[in-house]
Protein backbone atom coordinates (compact mmCIF):
# COMPACT_ATOMS: atom_id res chain seq x y z
CA UNK A 1 0.00 0.00 0.00
CA UNK A 2 2.75 2.39 1.02
CA UNK A 3 4.66 1.80 -2.17
CA UNK A 4 1.52 2.34 -4.17
CA UNK A 5 0.96 5.75 -2.60
CA UNK A 6 4.61 6.59 -3.09
CA UNK A 7 4.38 5.52 -6.69
CA UNK A 8 1.26 7.60 -7.22
CA UNK A 9 2.96 10.61 -5.70
CA UNK A 10 6.02 10.08 -7.84
CA UNK A 11 3.85 9.82 -10.93
CA UNK A 12 2.18 13.08 -10.01
CA UNK A 13 5.52 14.81 -9.53
CA UNK A 14 6.97 13.42 -12.73
CA UNK A 15 3.90 14.14 -14.86
CA UNK A 16 3.39 17.69 -13.67
CA UNK A 17 6.98 18.84 -13.89
CA UNK A 18 8.50 16.90 -16.75
CA UNK A 19 10.52 19.17 -18.97
CA UNK A 20 9.94 17.77 -22.40
CA UNK A 21 9.00 19.17 -25.79
CA UNK A 22 5.34 19.11 -26.68
CA UNK A 23 4.36 18.66 -30.31
CA UNK A 24 2.79 21.74 -31.87
CA UNK A 25 -0.82 21.20 -32.94
CA UNK A 26 -0.73 23.06 -36.23
CA UNK A 27 -4.04 24.67 -37.04
CA UNK A 28 -5.14 24.63 -33.39
CA UNK A 29 -2.47 26.14 -31.15
CA UNK A 30 -2.16 29.90 -31.03
CA UNK A 31 1.15 31.74 -30.91
CA UNK A 32 1.67 33.13 -27.40
CA UNK A 33 3.40 36.20 -28.78
CA UNK A 34 1.34 37.30 -31.79
CA UNK A 35 -1.96 35.47 -31.12
CA UNK A 36 -2.07 33.95 -34.60
CA UNK A 37 -3.04 30.36 -35.16
CA UNK A 38 0.14 28.40 -35.86
CA UNK A 39 -0.20 27.07 -39.40
CA UNK A 40 3.08 26.66 -41.20
CA UNK A 41 4.71 23.44 -40.05
CA UNK A 42 8.13 24.54 -41.31
CA UNK A 43 8.31 27.44 -38.87
CA UNK A 44 6.82 26.50 -35.45
CA UNK A 45 8.96 27.17 -32.34
CA UNK A 46 8.60 26.40 -28.67
CA UNK A 47 9.94 27.14 -25.19
CA UNK A 48 9.69 24.79 -22.20
CA UNK A 49 10.36 26.25 -18.75
CA UNK A 50 12.09 24.44 -15.90
CA UNK A 51 8.66 23.77 -14.39
CA UNK A 52 7.44 22.15 -17.59
CA UNK A 53 5.27 25.01 -18.86
CA UNK A 54 5.20 25.11 -22.65
CA UNK A 55 4.96 28.25 -24.79
CA UNK A 56 4.41 27.82 -28.52
CA UNK A 57 5.10 30.28 -31.33
CA UNK A 58 4.51 30.47 -35.04
CA UNK A 59 7.99 31.67 -35.98
CA UNK A 60 11.58 32.35 -34.97
CA UNK A 61 10.65 36.06 -34.80
CA UNK A 62 8.06 35.52 -32.08
CA UNK A 63 10.35 33.18 -30.15
CA UNK A 64 13.19 35.71 -30.02
CA UNK A 65 10.84 38.55 -29.07
CA UNK A 66 9.31 36.48 -26.30
CA UNK A 67 12.73 35.61 -24.86
CA UNK A 68 13.80 39.28 -25.07
CA UNK A 69 10.72 40.36 -23.14
CA UNK A 70 11.18 37.74 -20.44
CA UNK A 71 14.83 38.30 -19.70
CA UNK A 72 13.96 39.23 -16.11
CA UNK A 73 14.94 35.74 -14.92
CA UNK A 74 11.61 34.94 -13.27
CA UNK A 75 11.36 31.86 -15.42
CA UNK A 76 14.09 29.43 -16.41
CA UNK A 77 13.85 28.31 -20.01
CA UNK A 78 15.09 24.74 -20.09
CA UNK A 79 14.33 24.04 -23.70
CA UNK A 80 14.34 26.49 -26.58
CA UNK A 81 13.27 24.74 -29.76
CA UNK A 82 12.87 25.52 -33.44
CA UNK A 83 11.63 23.58 -36.46
CA UNK A 84 14.28 23.00 -39.13
CA UNK A 85 12.84 24.22 -42.44
CA UNK A 86 13.64 20.98 -44.24
CA UNK A 87 12.30 18.77 -41.42
CA UNK A 88 8.75 20.02 -40.86
CA UNK A 89 7.02 19.14 -37.60
CA UNK A 90 10.18 18.30 -35.73
CA UNK A 91 11.78 20.36 -32.99
CA UNK A 92 15.51 20.80 -32.35
CA UNK A 93 17.64 22.93 -30.01
CA UNK A 94 17.42 26.56 -31.12
CA UNK A 95 20.71 27.52 -29.51
CA UNK A 96 22.60 25.02 -31.66
CA UNK A 97 20.69 25.76 -34.87
CA UNK A 98 21.58 27.98 -37.81
CA UNK A 99 19.44 30.70 -39.35
CA UNK A 100 19.25 31.74 -42.97
CA UNK A 101 17.98 35.22 -43.68
CA UNK A 102 17.05 35.40 -47.35
CA UNK A 103 14.59 37.67 -49.08
CA UNK A 104 13.38 34.73 -51.14
CA UNK A 105 12.24 32.82 -48.07
CA UNK A 106 9.54 34.89 -46.38
CA UNK A 107 8.82 33.66 -42.84
CA UNK A 108 5.51 34.04 -40.96
CA UNK A 109 6.38 37.30 -39.18
CA UNK A 110 8.03 39.22 -41.97
CA UNK A 111 11.70 39.04 -40.98
CA UNK A 112 12.81 36.29 -43.39
CA UNK A 113 14.23 33.97 -40.73
CA UNK A 114 14.47 30.28 -41.52
CA UNK A 115 16.00 27.73 -39.14
CA UNK A 116 18.20 24.75 -40.00
CA UNK A 117 19.66 22.13 -37.72
CA UNK A 118 22.99 21.79 -39.51
CA UNK A 119 25.12 24.65 -40.75
CA UNK A 120 25.80 22.69 -43.93
CA UNK A 121 22.09 22.47 -44.74
CA UNK A 122 21.71 26.20 -44.13
CA UNK A 123 24.62 26.83 -46.48
CA UNK A 124 23.17 24.63 -49.21
CA UNK A 125 19.84 26.49 -49.01
CA UNK A 126 21.83 29.70 -49.16
CA UNK A 127 23.32 28.52 -52.43
CA UNK A 128 19.81 28.33 -53.87
CA UNK A 129 18.09 31.28 -52.22
CA UNK A 130 20.90 33.68 -51.32
CA UNK A 131 21.11 35.59 -48.05
CA UNK A 132 23.21 35.20 -44.90
CA UNK A 133 23.52 32.50 -42.29
CA UNK A 134 23.62 33.35 -38.57
CA UNK A 135 24.21 31.25 -35.47
CA UNK A 136 21.84 31.70 -32.50
CA UNK A 137 24.04 34.28 -30.75
CA UNK A 138 24.54 36.37 -33.88
CA UNK A 139 20.83 36.14 -34.64
CA UNK A 140 20.02 37.64 -31.24
CA UNK A 141 22.71 40.29 -31.56
CA UNK A 142 21.33 41.42 -34.92
CA UNK A 143 17.66 41.01 -34.15
CA UNK A 144 16.96 44.70 -33.53
CA UNK A 145 18.67 45.60 -36.78
CA UNK A 146 16.51 43.05 -38.62
CA UNK A 147 13.43 44.49 -36.99
CA UNK A 148 14.15 48.09 -37.90
CA UNK A 149 15.68 47.64 -41.29
CA UNK A 150 14.23 45.82 -44.24
CA UNK A 151 16.11 43.18 -46.13
CA UNK A 152 18.48 44.03 -48.96
CA UNK A 153 20.11 40.90 -50.29
CA UNK B 1 8.38 77.39 -88.51
CA UNK B 2 6.11 75.64 -86.03
CA UNK B 3 4.35 73.78 -88.84
CA UNK B 4 7.67 72.71 -90.17
CA UNK B 5 8.67 71.38 -86.78
CA UNK B 6 5.37 69.52 -86.53
CA UNK B 7 5.80 68.04 -89.95
CA UNK B 8 9.27 66.95 -89.04
CA UNK B 9 7.99 65.30 -85.89
CA UNK B 10 5.27 63.42 -87.74
CA UNK B 11 7.67 62.34 -90.42
CA UNK B 12 10.20 60.95 -87.99
CA UNK B 13 7.61 59.18 -85.78
CA UNK B 14 5.03 57.72 -88.10
CA UNK B 15 1.74 57.20 -86.30
CA UNK B 16 1.10 53.48 -86.00
CA UNK B 17 -2.35 52.09 -85.50
CA UNK B 18 -2.39 49.49 -82.72
CA UNK B 19 -2.52 46.37 -84.84
CA UNK B 20 -3.65 43.85 -82.26
CA UNK B 21 -4.20 40.37 -83.59
CA UNK B 22 -6.44 37.66 -82.25
CA UNK B 23 -5.02 34.15 -82.05
CA UNK B 24 -7.34 31.21 -81.51
CA UNK B 25 -6.17 28.17 -79.56
CA UNK B 26 -8.15 24.92 -79.65
CA UNK B 27 -8.04 21.29 -80.59
CA UNK B 28 -9.31 21.99 -84.11
CA UNK B 29 -7.28 25.18 -84.59
CA UNK B 30 -3.85 25.68 -86.08
CA UNK B 31 -2.59 26.43 -82.57
CA UNK B 32 -3.34 23.67 -80.08
CA UNK B 33 -1.17 24.84 -77.18
CA UNK B 34 -1.52 28.07 -75.22
CA UNK B 35 2.24 28.34 -74.72
CA UNK B 36 2.83 28.19 -78.50
CA UNK B 37 0.36 31.01 -78.96
CA UNK B 38 2.10 33.05 -76.25
CA UNK B 39 5.46 32.46 -77.97
CA UNK B 40 4.41 33.73 -81.39
CA UNK B 41 2.06 36.50 -80.21
CA UNK B 42 3.11 40.13 -80.30
CA UNK B 43 2.55 42.48 -77.38
CA UNK B 44 -1.03 43.70 -77.38
CA UNK B 45 -2.49 40.58 -79.01
CA UNK B 46 -5.51 38.68 -77.78
CA UNK B 47 -5.30 34.90 -77.34
CA UNK B 48 -8.71 33.23 -77.36
CA UNK B 49 -8.66 29.77 -75.84
CA UNK B 50 -11.56 27.60 -76.98
CA UNK B 51 -13.21 25.00 -74.73
CA UNK B 52 -11.07 21.91 -74.08
CA UNK B 53 -8.60 20.32 -71.70
CA UNK B 54 -5.09 21.77 -71.70
CA UNK B 55 -2.18 20.30 -69.79
CA UNK B 56 1.01 22.16 -70.67
CA UNK B 57 2.91 22.56 -67.42
CA UNK B 58 3.94 26.06 -66.45
CA UNK B 59 2.81 28.78 -68.89
CA UNK B 60 4.95 31.91 -68.65
CA UNK B 61 3.47 35.12 -70.00
CA UNK B 62 6.28 37.57 -70.69
CA UNK B 63 4.55 40.19 -72.84
CA UNK B 64 1.42 42.32 -72.75
CA UNK B 65 -1.36 39.92 -73.75
CA UNK B 66 -5.04 39.30 -73.14
CA UNK B 67 -5.67 35.62 -72.55
CA UNK B 68 -9.36 35.02 -72.89
CA UNK B 69 -10.98 31.68 -72.05
CA UNK B 70 -14.11 30.93 -74.06
CA UNK B 71 -16.57 28.64 -72.24
CA UNK B 72 -14.12 27.99 -69.38
CA UNK B 73 -11.38 25.86 -70.99
CA UNK B 74 -9.75 23.62 -68.38
CA UNK B 75 -6.07 24.28 -67.66
CA UNK B 76 -4.71 21.42 -65.61
CA UNK B 77 -1.42 21.52 -63.69
CA UNK B 78 -1.24 17.75 -63.32
CA UNK B 79 -0.42 18.32 -59.61
CA UNK B 80 3.16 19.18 -60.58
CA UNK B 81 3.42 22.76 -61.72
CA UNK B 82 2.50 26.31 -61.19
CA UNK B 83 0.04 27.15 -63.97
CA UNK B 84 0.12 30.78 -65.21
CA UNK B 85 3.17 32.89 -64.32
CA UNK B 86 2.88 36.52 -65.39
CA UNK B 87 6.12 38.49 -65.65
CA UNK B 88 4.99 41.36 -67.88
CA UNK B 89 2.87 44.49 -67.38
CA UNK B 90 -0.72 44.91 -68.56
CA UNK B 91 -1.53 41.22 -68.87
CA UNK B 92 -5.16 40.20 -68.62
CA UNK B 93 -6.33 36.66 -67.85
CA UNK B 94 -10.04 35.93 -67.89
CA UNK B 95 -12.50 33.09 -68.21
CA UNK B 96 -10.34 30.06 -67.41
CA UNK B 97 -10.98 27.02 -65.28
CA UNK B 98 -7.63 26.37 -63.61
CA UNK B 99 -7.12 23.24 -61.59
CA UNK B 100 -4.71 20.87 -59.86
CA UNK B 101 -1.71 23.01 -59.22
CA UNK B 102 1.43 21.37 -57.83
CA UNK B 103 2.40 21.53 -54.17
CA UNK B 104 5.91 22.32 -53.10
CA UNK B 105 7.44 22.53 -49.74
CA UNK B 106 9.83 25.40 -50.53
CA UNK B 107 7.99 27.24 -53.30
CA UNK B 108 4.56 28.78 -53.06
CA UNK B 109 3.13 27.41 -56.31
CA UNK B 110 0.00 29.16 -57.53
CA UNK B 111 -2.78 28.93 -60.07
CA UNK B 112 -1.94 32.41 -61.34
CA UNK B 113 1.18 34.25 -60.23
CA UNK B 114 1.91 37.88 -61.04
CA UNK B 115 5.55 38.66 -60.41
CA UNK B 116 6.99 42.21 -60.48
CA UNK B 117 4.34 43.50 -62.82
CA UNK B 118 1.84 46.35 -63.05
CA UNK B 119 -1.62 46.99 -64.51
CA UNK B 120 -2.60 43.33 -64.70
CA UNK B 121 -6.21 42.17 -64.56
CA UNK B 122 -7.19 38.70 -63.35
CA UNK B 123 -10.92 38.27 -63.70
CA UNK B 124 -13.78 35.78 -63.83
CA UNK B 125 -11.65 32.67 -63.52
CA UNK B 126 -12.42 29.50 -61.58
CA UNK B 127 -9.52 28.07 -59.62
CA UNK B 128 -10.04 24.65 -58.10
CA UNK B 129 -7.50 22.84 -55.96
CA UNK B 130 -4.67 25.21 -56.62
CA UNK B 131 -2.22 25.30 -53.72
CA UNK B 132 -2.16 29.10 -53.72
CA UNK B 133 -4.90 30.54 -55.92
CA UNK B 134 -3.84 33.98 -57.13
CA UNK B 135 -0.42 35.14 -55.95
CA UNK B 136 0.83 38.72 -56.41
CA UNK B 137 4.43 39.52 -55.59
CA UNK B 138 5.93 43.00 -56.03
CA UNK B 139 2.93 44.03 -58.09
CA UNK B 140 1.18 47.38 -58.41
CA UNK B 141 -2.03 48.77 -59.89
CA UNK B 142 -3.57 45.36 -60.45
CA UNK B 143 -7.17 44.16 -60.32
CA UNK B 144 -8.39 40.77 -59.08
CA UNK B 145 -12.09 40.59 -59.82
CA UNK B 146 -14.90 38.05 -59.83
CA UNK B 147 -12.83 34.91 -59.42
CA UNK B 148 -14.09 31.76 -57.72
CA UNK B 149 -11.31 30.04 -55.77
CA UNK B 150 -11.97 26.79 -53.99
CA UNK B 151 -9.34 24.72 -52.24
CA UNK B 152 -9.57 21.25 -50.86
CA UNK B 153 -7.71 22.11 -47.69
CA UNK B 154 -8.54 19.55 -45.06
CA UNK B 155 -5.55 20.31 -42.88
CA UNK B 156 -3.08 23.14 -42.55
CA UNK B 157 -0.30 21.32 -44.44
CA UNK B 158 -2.02 21.08 -47.77
CA UNK B 159 -3.23 24.63 -47.94
CA UNK B 160 -2.00 27.93 -49.28
CA UNK B 161 -3.99 31.15 -49.40
CA UNK B 162 -6.73 31.71 -51.97
CA UNK B 163 -5.50 35.24 -52.77
CA UNK B 164 -2.00 36.04 -51.55
CA UNK B 165 -0.58 39.53 -52.01
CA UNK B 166 2.95 40.37 -50.96
CA UNK B 167 4.89 43.64 -51.20
CA UNK B 168 2.41 45.31 -53.50
CA UNK B 169 0.44 48.52 -53.79
CA UNK B 170 -2.74 49.87 -55.37
CA UNK B 171 -4.37 46.48 -55.72
CA UNK B 172 -8.15 46.06 -55.99
CA UNK B 173 -9.64 42.73 -54.90
CA UNK B 174 -13.33 42.73 -55.74
CA UNK B 175 -16.21 40.28 -55.86
CA UNK B 176 -14.17 37.12 -55.42
CA UNK B 177 -15.24 33.97 -53.62
CA UNK B 178 -12.51 32.34 -51.52
CA UNK B 179 -13.26 28.95 -50.01
CA UNK B 180 -11.40 26.37 -47.99
CA UNK B 181 -7.83 27.61 -48.01
CA UNK B 182 -5.46 28.60 -45.21
CA UNK B 183 -6.39 32.31 -45.37
CA UNK B 184 -9.02 33.50 -47.82
CA UNK B 185 -7.20 36.74 -48.63
CA UNK B 186 -3.72 37.38 -47.25
CA UNK B 187 -1.90 40.71 -47.46
CA UNK B 188 1.65 41.28 -46.27
CA UNK B 189 3.37 44.64 -46.83
CA UNK B 190 0.49 45.83 -49.01
CA UNK B 191 -0.39 49.52 -49.23
CA UNK B 192 -3.24 51.63 -50.63
CA UNK B 193 -5.34 48.65 -51.62
CA UNK B 194 -9.06 47.90 -51.49
CA UNK B 195 -10.78 44.62 -50.68
CA UNK B 196 -14.44 44.94 -51.60
CA UNK B 197 -17.53 42.71 -51.77
CA UNK B 198 -15.70 39.38 -51.50
CA UNK B 199 -16.99 36.27 -49.79
CA UNK B 200 -14.57 34.26 -47.65
CA UNK B 201 -15.84 31.03 -46.19
CA UNK B 202 -14.62 27.84 -44.52
CA UNK B 203 -10.98 28.89 -44.49
CA UNK B 204 -8.83 27.15 -41.91
CA UNK B 205 -7.34 30.29 -40.40
CA UNK B 206 -8.63 33.73 -41.40
CA UNK B 207 -11.10 34.98 -43.97
CA UNK B 208 -8.94 38.06 -44.51
CA UNK B 209 -5.54 38.72 -43.00
CA UNK B 210 -3.53 41.95 -42.92
CA UNK B 211 0.14 41.81 -41.89
CA UNK B 212 2.35 44.92 -41.84
CA UNK B 213 -0.01 46.64 -44.26
CA UNK B 214 -1.01 50.31 -44.07
CA UNK B 215 -3.63 52.59 -45.64
CA UNK B 216 -5.90 49.84 -46.90
CA UNK B 217 -9.64 49.39 -46.75
CA UNK B 218 -12.15 46.57 -46.91
CA UNK B 219 -15.86 47.10 -47.48
CA UNK B 220 -18.96 45.02 -47.99
CA UNK B 221 -17.33 41.60 -47.57
CA UNK B 222 -18.81 38.48 -45.98
CA UNK B 223 -16.68 36.39 -43.61
CA UNK B 224 -18.44 33.25 -42.56
CA UNK B 225 -17.38 30.06 -40.83
CA UNK B 226 -13.64 30.65 -40.91
CA UNK B 227 -11.16 29.74 -38.17
CA UNK B 228 -11.51 33.45 -37.42
CA UNK B 229 -13.11 36.11 -39.60
CA UNK B 230 -10.52 38.83 -40.13
CA UNK B 231 -7.14 39.46 -38.52
CA UNK B 232 -5.63 42.92 -38.77
CA UNK B 233 -2.12 42.78 -37.35
CA UNK B 234 0.79 45.21 -37.12
CA UNK B 235 -0.93 47.65 -39.43
CA UNK B 236 -2.04 51.29 -39.53
CA UNK B 237 -4.95 53.20 -41.02
CA UNK B 238 -7.21 50.36 -42.05
CA UNK B 239 -10.83 51.24 -42.90
CA UNK B 240 -13.35 48.47 -42.21
CA UNK B 241 -16.91 49.19 -43.30
CA UNK B 242 -20.17 47.37 -44.08
CA UNK B 243 -18.80 43.86 -43.60
CA UNK B 244 -20.58 40.84 -42.19
CA UNK B 245 -18.73 38.65 -39.68
CA UNK B 246 -20.76 35.56 -39.09
CA UNK B 247 -20.45 32.21 -37.33
CA UNK B 248 -16.73 32.34 -36.67
CA UNK B 249 -17.10 29.93 -33.84
CA UNK B 250 -14.59 27.92 -31.76
CA UNK B 251 -12.44 28.06 -28.66
CA UNK B 252 -9.93 30.53 -30.11
CA UNK B 253 -12.17 32.17 -32.65
CA UNK B 254 -13.07 35.78 -33.35
CA UNK B 255 -15.06 37.78 -35.81
CA UNK B 256 -12.32 40.38 -35.95
CA UNK B 257 -8.89 40.12 -34.35
CA UNK B 258 -7.00 43.38 -33.87
CA UNK B 259 -3.38 43.01 -32.84
CA UNK B 260 -1.02 45.99 -32.62
CA UNK B 261 -2.90 48.33 -34.91
CA UNK B 262 -3.55 52.06 -34.77
CA UNK B 263 -5.86 54.58 -36.40
CA UNK B 264 -8.65 52.68 -38.05
CA UNK B 265 -12.36 52.90 -38.60
CA UNK B 266 -14.77 50.06 -37.86
CA UNK B 267 -18.14 51.29 -39.08
CA UNK B 268 -21.51 49.72 -40.01
CA UNK B 269 -20.33 46.12 -39.69
CA UNK B 270 -22.45 43.25 -38.41
CA UNK B 271 -21.07 40.70 -35.97
CA UNK B 272 -23.43 37.78 -35.63
CA UNK B 273 -22.87 34.56 -33.66
CA UNK B 274 -19.12 34.72 -33.22
CA UNK B 275 -17.35 33.38 -30.13
CA UNK B 276 -15.83 36.84 -29.72
CA UNK B 277 -17.05 39.69 -31.94
CA UNK B 278 -13.96 41.90 -31.78
CA UNK B 279 -10.80 40.92 -29.92
CA UNK B 280 -8.44 43.84 -29.37
CA UNK B 281 -4.85 43.52 -28.13
CA UNK B 282 -2.70 46.60 -28.64
CA UNK B 283 -5.42 48.31 -30.67
CA UNK B 284 -5.31 52.09 -30.40
CA UNK B 285 -7.18 55.15 -31.65
CA UNK B 286 -9.90 53.20 -33.43
CA UNK B 287 -13.43 54.42 -34.03
CA UNK B 288 -16.13 51.77 -33.71
CA UNK B 289 -19.51 53.15 -34.65
CA UNK B 290 -22.88 51.98 -36.03
CA UNK B 291 -21.94 48.33 -35.76
CA UNK B 292 -24.35 45.63 -34.70
CA UNK B 293 -23.24 42.88 -32.32
CA UNK B 294 -25.81 40.13 -32.00
CA UNK B 295 -25.74 36.74 -30.28
CA UNK B 296 -22.00 36.61 -29.80
CA UNK B 297 -20.36 34.91 -26.82
CA UNK B 298 -18.49 38.12 -26.07
CA UNK B 299 -19.26 41.14 -28.24
CA UNK B 300 -16.01 42.92 -27.38
CA UNK B 301 -12.91 41.62 -25.68
CA UNK B 302 -10.70 44.65 -25.24
CA UNK B 303 -7.47 44.03 -23.37
CA UNK B 304 -5.68 46.56 -21.18
CA UNK B 305 -3.19 47.21 -23.97
CA UNK B 306 -5.86 49.12 -25.93
CA UNK B 307 -6.02 52.93 -25.65
CA UNK B 308 -8.15 55.80 -26.89
CA UNK B 309 -10.73 53.82 -28.78
CA UNK B 310 -14.20 55.27 -29.32
CA UNK B 311 -17.15 52.89 -29.06
CA UNK B 312 -20.21 54.92 -29.98
CA UNK B 313 -23.66 54.41 -31.46
CA UNK B 314 -23.50 50.63 -31.74
CA UNK B 315 -26.23 48.07 -31.09
CA UNK B 316 -25.42 45.31 -28.61
CA UNK B 317 -28.14 42.68 -28.94
CA UNK B 318 -28.42 39.48 -26.90
CA UNK B 319 -24.74 38.76 -26.46
CA UNK B 320 -23.82 36.42 -23.60
CA UNK B 321 -21.38 39.10 -22.46
CA UNK B 322 -21.18 42.58 -23.93
CA UNK B 323 -17.67 43.67 -22.97
CA UNK B 324 -14.81 41.94 -21.21
CA UNK B 325 -11.39 43.23 -20.32
CA UNK B 326 -8.48 42.02 -18.23
CA UNK B 327 -7.72 45.19 -16.26
CA UNK B 328 -9.48 47.36 -13.73
CA UNK B 329 -8.67 50.60 -15.53
CA UNK B 330 -10.37 51.74 -18.66
CA UNK B 331 -8.68 53.77 -21.38
CA UNK B 332 -11.44 53.73 -23.94
CA UNK B 333 -14.68 55.64 -24.39
CA UNK B 334 -18.06 53.91 -24.54
CA UNK B 335 -20.82 56.40 -25.29
CA UNK B 336 -24.35 56.43 -26.66
CA UNK B 337 -24.73 52.75 -27.54
CA UNK B 338 -27.84 50.61 -27.32
CA UNK B 339 -27.43 47.66 -24.93
CA UNK B 340 -30.24 45.10 -24.93
CA UNK B 341 -29.26 44.12 -21.36
CA UNK B 342 -29.76 47.66 -20.07
CA UNK B 343 -32.40 47.75 -17.34
CA UNK B 344 -32.32 51.46 -16.50
CA UNK B 345 -35.07 54.03 -16.96
CA UNK B 346 -35.57 57.29 -18.81
CA UNK B 347 -37.69 59.64 -16.66
CA UNK B 348 -37.06 62.76 -18.72
CA UNK B 349 -37.93 60.83 -21.90
CA UNK B 350 -35.01 62.14 -23.94
CA UNK B 351 -34.22 58.68 -25.29
CA UNK B 352 -31.11 58.36 -23.14
CA UNK B 353 -31.10 56.22 -20.00
CA UNK B 354 -30.73 58.13 -16.74
CA UNK B 355 -28.33 55.70 -15.13
CA UNK B 356 -25.07 54.61 -16.76
CA UNK B 357 -24.74 51.09 -18.14
CA UNK B 358 -21.78 49.01 -17.06
CA UNK B 359 -21.17 46.46 -19.79
CA UNK B 360 -18.55 44.45 -17.88
CA UNK B 361 -20.24 42.00 -15.56
CA UNK B 362 -18.39 40.65 -12.57
CA UNK B 363 -18.91 37.12 -13.76
CA UNK B 364 -17.44 37.75 -17.20
CA UNK B 365 -14.46 39.20 -15.35
CA UNK B 366 -14.18 35.97 -13.39
CA UNK B 367 -14.31 33.88 -16.54
CA UNK B 368 -11.49 35.88 -18.08
CA UNK B 369 -9.31 34.78 -15.14
CA UNK B 370 -10.72 31.26 -14.77
CA UNK B 371 -12.21 30.19 -18.10
CA UNK B 372 -13.63 26.99 -16.63
CA UNK B 373 -15.96 29.05 -14.43
CA UNK B 374 -18.18 29.49 -17.51
CA UNK B 375 -19.93 26.29 -16.46
CA UNK B 376 -21.65 28.32 -13.71
CA UNK B 377 -23.06 30.81 -16.22
CA UNK B 378 -26.75 30.22 -15.57
CA UNK B 379 -26.51 29.63 -11.82
CA UNK B 380 -28.61 31.93 -9.58
CA UNK B 381 -25.58 32.60 -7.43
CA UNK B 382 -23.90 34.27 -10.42
CA UNK B 383 -26.88 36.60 -10.83
CA UNK B 384 -26.51 37.48 -7.18
CA UNK B 385 -22.79 38.17 -7.64
CA UNK B 386 -23.44 40.37 -10.69
CA UNK B 387 -26.08 42.29 -8.82
CA UNK B 388 -23.81 42.83 -5.82
CA UNK B 389 -21.07 44.12 -8.12
CA UNK B 390 -23.52 46.43 -9.87
CA UNK B 391 -24.46 48.01 -6.54
CA UNK B 392 -20.93 48.16 -5.18
CA UNK B 393 -18.32 47.85 -7.91
CA UNK B 394 -15.01 46.54 -6.60
CA UNK B 395 -13.43 44.30 -9.23
CA UNK B 396 -14.73 45.53 -12.56
CA UNK B 397 -13.26 48.68 -14.12
CA UNK B 398 -15.26 51.52 -12.57
CA UNK B 399 -14.89 53.98 -15.39
CA UNK B 400 -15.86 51.47 -18.06
CA UNK B 401 -19.42 52.61 -18.48
CA UNK B 402 -21.75 54.13 -21.01
CA UNK B 403 -23.13 57.27 -19.40
CA UNK B 404 -25.58 57.78 -22.25
CA UNK B 405 -27.07 54.36 -23.02
CA UNK B 406 -29.85 54.57 -25.57
CA UNK B 407 -33.36 53.38 -24.76
CA UNK B 408 -34.12 52.33 -28.33
CA UNK B 409 -32.18 50.36 -30.88
CA UNK B 410 -30.39 52.43 -33.46
CA UNK B 411 -31.91 51.76 -36.89
CA UNK B 412 -29.31 50.19 -39.14
CA UNK B 413 -29.41 50.38 -42.92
Amino acid sequence: MKTLILFALLLLVVSSCSVSPQPIQYGHDNCVQCAMTIMDHRYGTEVVTSTGKVYKFDSVECLVEFLEEREDGKEQFSLVLVTPFNQPQTLVDARKSHYLRSKDLPSPMGMYLTAFKEESTAMSFREEFGGRVYCWEKLNENFDVFRLKGIEN
Amino acid sequence: MITAACLFLFASFPVQLPASDTLNVGKAERLTRISDAVNIALPGDVIRVLPGFYQEGNIIIDKKLHLEGIGFPVIDGNRKDEIFTVVADSVRISGFHIQNCGMSFVKDLAGIRVDQSAHCIIENNRLINTFFGIYLKNARDCMIRGNYIEGLAKDEFSSGNAIHIWYSKNITVEGNTCLQHRDGIYLEFVEHSSINRNTSERNLRYGLHFMFSNHDDYRGNVFRNNGAGVAVMFSKNIIMEDNLFERNWGSNSYGLLLKDITDGEIVRNRFHRNTIGIYGDGANRLRMAHNEFSQNGWALKILGSCYDNQVTANNFLDNTFDVITNTTVNNNRYHGNFWSDYTGYDLDRDGVGDVPYKPVKLFSFVTSRVPQAIILLRSPFVDLLNFAEKVMPSLTPQTLEDVAPLMKMIPMP
